[in-house]
């Protein structure tokens, strides 16, 4: 059991059939869930699953809906984006995520290794995304 | 012809911030603010380094200052909340 982030692999095959609409407001529902240690997720990973799915005070299965980010250009690169998440007033522990399009059956986007479990007591749990660039946003075509 | 590698990829690195028995300070959400603003690669040339470094600590500044107000005022209107349900006692703790 392990946790590998990774760029799901049915997601590349599925940007090929606009299967996922990444605009702002008007496009997909994407959330973003949170798994324990015991979870398995990796590039191989399909759709979301409750299975090894974080339980604690104030997180809701299936997670936080995501705040999508028009997708851009920058150069030579196309990119998309998420605005920063927070569970609030939280009891968590969580080793990763797993982004994935709630409007399209679940269907997942990437995974999210945390590198070691991450604890909120009492307090606010945060997943900071990167910057929404040509060398660090989320999600790139490069 | 040249045809190009192109890959779908993961990016950058993502954070988790996590808070225990209490949330993020002004100081703290206004880190992450700048880390979205500005970013200054240190291979950068010194004196635009520099100048982006400075420019970063100013607008350190007026993120810390503003998310101050905004605490303040919420407060403010959380008191009027908890003093028109009746519970004035509980203002106090709000510091």
């Amino acid at each position: 059991m392990a946790i590998t982030q990774a760029m799901c692999t049915s997601f590349k095959g599925q940007l090929m059939t606009a299967t996922h609409n990444f605009t702002a407001s008007t496009g997909d529902a994407f959330y973003i869930a949170l798994y324990t240690s015991s979870a398995t997720l990796g590039a191989t990973t399909t759709a979301y699953s409750a299975t090894n799915e974080v339980v604690g005070t104030a997180y809701v299965a299936g997670g936080n809906l995501l705040v999508n980010v028009t997708p851009t250009t920058s150069g030579t690169t196309g990119l998309t984006d998420f605005s920063d998440t927070t569970w609030s007033t939280s009891t968590i522990t969580a080793r990763g995520a797993l982004i994935y399009n709630s409007t399209s059956a679940n269907k997942a986007v990437c995974v999210l290794d945390f590198g070691g479990d991450k604890t909120s007591t009492a307090g606010d749990f945060t997943v900071v995304f990167p910057s929404a660039t040509a060398a660090d946003a989320i999600i790139r075509i490069a | 012809m040249s045809i190009s590698n192109i890959g779908v990829l993961l990016g950058g690195n993502v954070l988790v911030h996590t808070t225990s028995n209490r949330g993020f300070t002004p100081e703290e959400i206004a880190e992450r603010a700048l880390d979205k603003i500005i970013s200054v690669g240190s291979q950068s040339n010194p004196i635009i380094r520099d100048q982006a470094e400075a420019f970063r600590n100013q607008i350190r500044e007026v993120l810390v200052f503003y998310m101050h107000e905004a605490v303040r005022s919420e407060r403010t209107t959380i008191a009027a909340k908890l003093r028109n349900a009746g519970h004035s006692e509980l203002i106090n703790i709000l510091g």
